[in-house]
Order: C-alpha cells, then structure tokens, then sequence
C-alpha cells in the first residue's frame, strides 16, 4: 500500500532522510519510531505530497505522490503532528468543511460527522467552538477530521501527544479496528511502549536513516539473534548449571544468586518447552521460566545509542 | 453543457466548502452587526454632510440643488467604499493566508482533492466576505446618488465591474503576499502599503506615458466615464489623459484597457497562486512564463510610449511639459524603457533564478536519474538563458522605439550607431551581473549587494557634492547607479534630455558626458564579466561538491 524506494529529502546543506526505502502492506500499523529530528514527519510530508523530495520514488495505494497528488489525496488522510483548527469554526463546522471539501456524499453528511464525533469523544462538543478546545480535544478533532474521509492510508505524526490516557487507550482501539478494516495506518510516537501494544511492524529512523524495520518480532530478532531465558528455583541445586550448559543451543549461562540463572538459547519456541520439561524432569524445583523479553524501548535505546548498523 | 458549466460554477462558488467555511467564520451575527454599524452610520454621516453642504447652491431652482448635491455625494461614497474592500479587504486576504499557512492550515487544504483553483477562488472571495457585506451595505446611498443624481447607469455599472475588477487584483496579490511572507501581520501591512502606493505611485507614472499602470487604478475610469456627468471642474489636460487610451495606433476607451491590463494581471497572481498551492517550494514562477510575463509587459510598454512620439496623435503627457523638443522627450521616453525594463528584469531574475540548495539538489536528482543536465523546465536549472531572453526582448522593443524617434525626428538623430547601442549595452551588462549575484547571493545577500553598489556611492556623491559645493563628484559617483548610468548613455546621443540635471552638465556635455557614459559602461560591463566568471567558477565548484557527496555515499 505503501512503497518508498530511495527517498532523500535536503533542507539546504542539511539531509533529512537518506536513501529510505520501505514497504508498508495493507492492513499494517506501521510505528515510526526515531528521536526528534530523525525524518520522520519529513517522510511523512512527502507521502502526503507536501514536501518535494529531492529524489525517491513513492506511491501511496499505487499512485505517485509526486504524478497523482490528487488520487493520493483522496486516499490519504493525514494528520500532523501539532492540532491547528480554526479557531472560529464551531467542531462540526469544522468537520462539515472537510466532509465537503473531500466531496464526499452530502446525503451522508450527518450520519458521517455524527459518528466520527462519537468515535472521538467529542458529540457533547459539537457546537463548541474550535479555540475554546482544549490540546487534547483539538487533538482529537484532528483525528476526528481525518476519519471523516475514511482513508485507505493514515499517517499519523504523534497523534497521542496530549492526550490524556484514557483518550490514548480509546485512540488505540480506533486504530486497531481500522485496520482490522483494512486500512493501512503509519504512525509516529514517543511513547514506544503503546507502540508495541498494536503495531505490526515497526521502523527505527536515526539522522535520516531507517536503521531497522520489520515486524516486532523480526525487529528484535535482528538486535538481539538470541533470547535470553531466565529461570529462578525454589532452593539451590548445583546440577541446574550443568543441566543447562548440555543443552544444544545454550551459551553464556550465568547465576547471579543460588535460585536464579539466566543463559542465551537461539533455538526455537518448542525447544524453549523442552529445556523446562528436561529440567522438570531432573526434579529440578522450577518456580519460574521465562523469557527475558526485549520491548519496543529496549530496542529503540540500543538503536539510539549505536548498538545496531 | 448548461450543466456542465452548473456543475464548475458550484464547485468554485456556491458549494465551495472554503468559501463557506470563511463565511461561516466572518459573518457570525454579533461581529457583523458591530461592523456594520462601525460602516454603516459613518458613512450616513458623510452622506448626509455632502449632501447639505452642496444643496446650498446658487441655484434657484432647488431641484436642481438636489440633483447636484446627490451627485456631489457620489465620490465621496465611492471613497468610502475603495477604504473598505481595497484597503480592509486587502489585509483581512493577506493576513489571513499568511495566518492559515504560519498555522499549517493551509496544508490540510493542500491534503484536499479540492482542484487547486476551488480553493484560490474559496480563499479570494472568502477571506473579505465581511468587506464584501459592508461594501453592499454602503450600496443604497450610491444608488440614490446614481439614481437621484441622474447619473448614466450603464456608466455606473462599467465603473462598479472595474472597481470590483481591481479590488480582485489587490486581493490576488495580497494572496500572493500572505502565501510568500512569514508572518501574518507583515503581510497584512506589506499589502495595505501597496495598495496606497499603487493608487499614489501608478498614476505619477501614467502621466510619464506608461498608461498602462494607471490601469491597475480605477482613476482611468472614473475620469475618463463619469468626469462630464459629475461636473467636476478638473483641468482638462489632466483629463485628456484619461479619455482614451492611446495605444500603438488605436486610442482605445479607458475600460476596455483596464480589462486588459487587470486580466492581464489577474493571470499573472493566479499562475503563481496555482503553483505555489501545487508545492510550496516551487519558484513563484516556471522560467518559461517569466519570459512571457516581460514579453507582455514590453508589449504593453512600447504601445503606451509609442503614441507619445508620434506626431499625430495628441497626448497628454507630462514629459511634454518637461521637454518640449522632441530630442528630449524621445531620450526621455528610451530612459523610462529602459530604467522599466531593468526593475523587471531584477525582479523576473529574483523570481526565477535557483538559490544554492536548490541547484544542488537538481545536480542530485540528474546524476540519480543518469542525465546529463538539469532540464530547462525544472526550477534548479539556472537562469542564463531566460536573462538572455529578457535582454533579447528588451533590445527588440529599444530598437523599435529608436526607430520610431528616427522617423518621427524632423532632423534626424546626430548620435552615431554606436552610440545608440550604448543604452542597451548597459542594460545587458547590468542584466548579467544581476543574474550572477543572483545565483551565487540568496536573497539577503543579493539585495544587500545591490543596495550597496547602487544606493552607497550614489550617496557618498551626494555628501561630497553637499560640501564641496560642485556637481562632479555626484556625476562621478553616479557612474555604479543604473539610474544614472542609463541616463548617461541616453543623453550622449540625446542632449536634450540633460537639461533635467542641470545647467552645468548642460553645457559641459561634450567633455564629462562622454567621460561619464565610458566609466558607466567600463565599469558596469567590468562587473558583467566578473560576476559571470565567479557564476561559472561557484556552479562548478558546487557540482562538485554534489559528486562528492554522491561518491561518499557509493
């Protein structure tokens, strides 16, 4: 749905985004994770042809943004990373602007506002005044204003950003019941941990360049090729050490106190299952086994401090 | 067709959601009914003032009175009216296109499928919706001035269509201001001065024979339609300027020529609107619609300066009075192309010309699709031959002028060959070097250039002239000032025309004019050549560096 081959974007002397290239299917929740000033709403601006890049072929739902910027706008819905509104409009004013302006039916015009409000919270907001909202409610007008098109790509640039969390749980479940609709949807943040809650795949951007990218899975298996396992008993036993060292696949296995030890395993989820049941069945008192798993954050952390090519 | 034509009608007008969007928001019922009060009883009370001031008339027959006193009041309405929609409006349009774009509003229009020219119309006649209300409001009192005046209405409906035609050019290029300046309140204020400098300035300049800026007013029409049925006592000479047009051969009628020359400019705002919609980094405007912007302006030039060196034709013309032998008046007129010529030159140069970065990132974008050079077309390709264009149409439109004084001149022109090439040399020199300073200089930096070259020892002349009581070091110093060197040129084939700087020039021309017209010309083509070899030297350097970094990353 979404294709990037060889994107550099220069603001003068400086690079923003260097050769990136990337593939977003249909139906993904694609978190674009970088600190600030890495590209990201760079990218973002030239998938919603707002920004000429300076070379890079890219298409949003097979038209070229830089050919068909009209098809892609009807296709795409975008919202930026800070909550203009105008200020004067009352909130359905606002969304009855951009329901006509995307010449969407006017029969349907009521039902269409009446839900996305209600998506976002916002019905008992209807006839406030856009300048009178508060961050987040702006912030949510947007969201509101972006749905309204019902767009087959969403990019989102920090769309939790003052948001309360109750409204980030309500935004999370949006997006997910959009692309369990079929909607592809690329999203920024910095609260990486919500990140991990619902994307599919993930991109890490640094200076300008996608350092990484995959699904989750795929993202830490390449930072970290092998799992760390831990397992804690319930009283020491000196055979556990051996135990663990035999096993094919096993390395570095350390102890940091009598009931615990943790060791790297490469092999797979069913040769996980078969060092506990081998444990087990030494009579080894096990009181936990589980994997030391890495989140989104981890991931970014070690990105960020270089850890990765 | 019919519903066709419907269907786009709808889309630009009535159903255009911007359009709506800012009618929504300007026309709450509270903030109107302020300002219409704030209009509505001030311009009552200039009404009714005008109206009893002029009824105490000499005249018996007080029907009479009353019908000169409603059409004393016409003027001062339509005063009133020019306040509102060109003044206010033209500010409300720019502040609030320079507001939408500082907020990053206008992107979300940009991100609609909306066609470009929905949302221009959406944003022009939206954005002064409140004048526009207010401006109907004020209408009653021009029509019981019109009716009860018994003015012609067809006459007043010409009037009101020009009007409403020039409010439209003010508030194109206020869009054009709020689309290109950072800052709201700048571009707010940048478009209300021109607005009061178009109405000051153009006029000055019509009366110097370019009557085609007097056209971007509503002066033309006004004097030239209502000057009889208003019974204003205003001199006639003065009025014969504005009766008819005189263009090339044809004297045409003053609203047909504001049509022209308001479409004309209409074309102009609305190609760099559409393009600045399309991308907000794109050069105002392509290369190719430069060339024809001065090729119309040199067109509507030489047809308003030609009809002023015809023998035939009788012209108002200040210049006349300021040089009644025809050698001065034809110097005169050369100088005005010529100075007129360069300031759009500068200005067409400015527009087109690639800064650094950009260039750059065209010698990027070739090498990464495998072609030999930038494309003429593209924005990053450099402005050499359009500044070769812009010289080759100036050259065009000097030579028909000069042969048209040739012909037009009862004894000929004394000047050698040589001699009248000197003016249009200049100009092609300046011309370069501009576009040098252009490519290598970003805007400050170019400007600065300019202000010091041209405008510094300009001014140290003057203060040596102050003190020492003699005009050499101003005739000197004025050697880097084009408006001074272009003068020069121009007067050593045309003496006449030093009587407009003094006696002393006047009658040591021989000697120091042609020592002045040389340093001109040796100094200003010395620079030409300078600035192009430091063009080609800094471009070249510049590819390289973008090899560079290509290499770097391979």
């Amino acid at each position: 749905m979404i294709e990037i081959k060889d994107l550099r974007v220069d603001y003068g002397d400086f690079t923003a985004v260097h050769d990136l290239s990337l593939s977003i299917d249909q139906g993904e929740i694609y978190g674009f994770i970088g600190p600030n000033g890495a590209g990201k709403t760079s990218t973002f601006k030239v998938l919603g042809t707002l920004l000429e890049p300076t070379f890079g072929e890219v298409t949003v739902g097979g038209y070229n943004v830089a050919e068909q910027p009209r098809e892609v706008h009807r296709i795409l819905g975008y919202m930026p990373d800070f909550p203009p509104v105008y200020e004067d409009l009352r909130v359905w004013e606002f969304c009855d602007l951009f329901h006509a302006a995307y010449g969407l039916p006017s029969v349907e015009r009521k039902g269409r506002i009446d839900k996305v409000l209600k998506q976002t919270s916002l019905t008992e907001k209807r006839m406030a005044l856009c300048g009178g909202l508060s961050r987040g409610m702006k912030q949510r007008l947007l969201l509101a204003k972006t749905l309204l098109q019902e767009p087959k790509v969403l990019i989102l640039d920090e769309p939790a950003s003052g948001l309360d969390p109750h409204s980030r749980i309500e935004l999370r479940e949006i997006l997910k019941e959009l692309a369990s609709e079929g909607r592809t949807i690329l999203i920024s943040s910095h609260i990486l941990t919500e990140m991990e809650g619902f994307c599919t795949s993930i991109g890490i951007i640094e200076q300008g360049r996608l350092k990484v990218s995959g699904t989750i899975e795929e993202v830490i298996r390449q930072i970290q090729p092998a799992r760390r396992l831990l397992v804690e008993i319930i009283a020491p036993d000196p055979r556990v050490g051996k135990l663990l060292e035999d096993f094919h696949g096993v390395k570095d296995v350390q102890s940091p106190s009598p009931t615990k030890y943790n060791f790297q395993f490469t092999g797979k989820d069913a040769e996980v299952a078969k060092i506990l049941a081998h444990l087990v069945g030494q009579s080894i008192p096990v009181k936990s086994f589980h994997e030391d798993r890495m989140d989104v954050e981890d991931v970014f952390m070690k990105v960020s401090k270089g850890e990765v090519n | 067709m019919k519903k066709l034509s419907k269907k786009v009608l709808g889309d630009l007008l009535w159903k255009n959601p911007i359009l709506r969007m800012q009618m929504r928001q300007r026309l709450r019922p509270r903030a109107l009914i302020i300002w219409g009060l704030i209009t509505f009883i001030p311009c009552l009370f200039i009404f009714l003032n005008v109206y009893n001031s002029a009824s105490f008339s000499p005249y018996e027959d007080s029907g009479e009175a009353r019908i000169l006193a409603l059409k004393a009041t016409f003027i001062p309405m339509l005063i009133a009216q020019g306040i509102i929609l060109m003044f206010l409006g033209t500010g409300s349009v720019a502040g609030g296109m320079a507001e939408e774009k500082e907020s990053g509003l206008l992107d979300y229009q940009r991100l609609t499928p909306m066609s470009p020219m929905a949302k221009i119309v959406g944003y022009l006649l939206g954005l002064p919706c409140r004048e526009y209300l207010l401006l109907a409001l004020t209408l009653p009192f021009t029509l019981i001035s019109a009716i009860g005046g018994q003015l012609p209405l067809g006459k007043v409906i010409l009037l009101y269509t020009i009007f409403l035609c020039v409010a439209l050019v003010y508030h194109l290029t206020a869009m054009v201001a709020g689309m290109l300046a950072r800052k709201p309140r700048k571009a707010s204020w940048f478009a209300r001065i021109m607005v009061v400098l178009l109405n000051v300035f153009l006029p000055a300049l019509s009366q110097m024979g370019l009557t085609v800026f007097g056209h971007i007013t509503i002066m033309p029409t006004l004097w030239g339609l209502m000057h009889s049925e208003l019974g204003k006592d205003i001199d006639e000479e003065f009025l014969k300027l504005w009766e008819v047009v005189p263009f090339f051969s044809w004297e045409l009628p003053p609203a047909l020529f504001s049509f022209v020359v308001l479409g004309f400019l209409m074309v102009i705002f609305l190609f760099i609107l559409l393009r600045k919609w399309q991308q907000d980094s794109n050069h105002s405007l392509t290369k190719r619609f430069a060339l024809f912007v001065f090729a119309v302006l040199q067109f509507l030039m030489i047809g308003s300066l030609l009809p002023h060196l015809s023998k035939e034709m009788d012209t108002y013309l200040f210049l006349k009075e300021m040089f009644p032998l025809n050698d001065g008046l034809a110097g005169a007129i050369l100088f005005l192309h010529l100075v007129l010529s360069l300031a759009t030159t500068i200005l067409l140069i400015h527009l087109v010309t690639p800064l650094r970065h950009t260039l750059a990132k065209g010698i990027r974008r070739i090498r990464k699709l495998n072609m030999a050079k930038v494309p003429s077309n593209w924005d990053a390709a450099g402005s050499l031959p359009t500044t070769l264009g812009f010289i080759g149409m100036a050259t065009v439109v000097h030579i028909l002028l000069l042969a048209s004084v040739i012909q037009e001149t009862d004894n000929g022109i004394q000047a050698q060959a040589y001699q009248l090439a000197m003016p249009i040399t200049l100009f092609a020199f300046m011309a370069f070097y501009t576009h040098a300073a252009r490519t290598i200089w970003p805007t400050a930096g170019f400007f600065g250039f300019l202000a010091l070259l041209w405008i510094l020892p300009e001014l140290t002349g003057l203060t040596l002239a102050a003190f020492t009581q003699k005009e050499e070091p101003l005739l000197y110093f004025g050697v880097t000032n084009p408006i001074h060197a272009s003068f020069y040129t121009i007067s050593i084939s045309f003496k006449e025309l030093t009587s407009f700087f003094g006696r002393e020039v006047r009658t040591g021309v021989g000697e120091q004019l042609s020592t002045v017209t040389f340093l001109s010309l040796a100094f200003h083509g010395g620079l030409a050549v300078l600035f192009l070899a430091m063009a080609t030297k800094w471009k070249r350097s510049l590819q390289m560096n973008a090899a560079n970094i290509e290499t770097r990353k391979k």
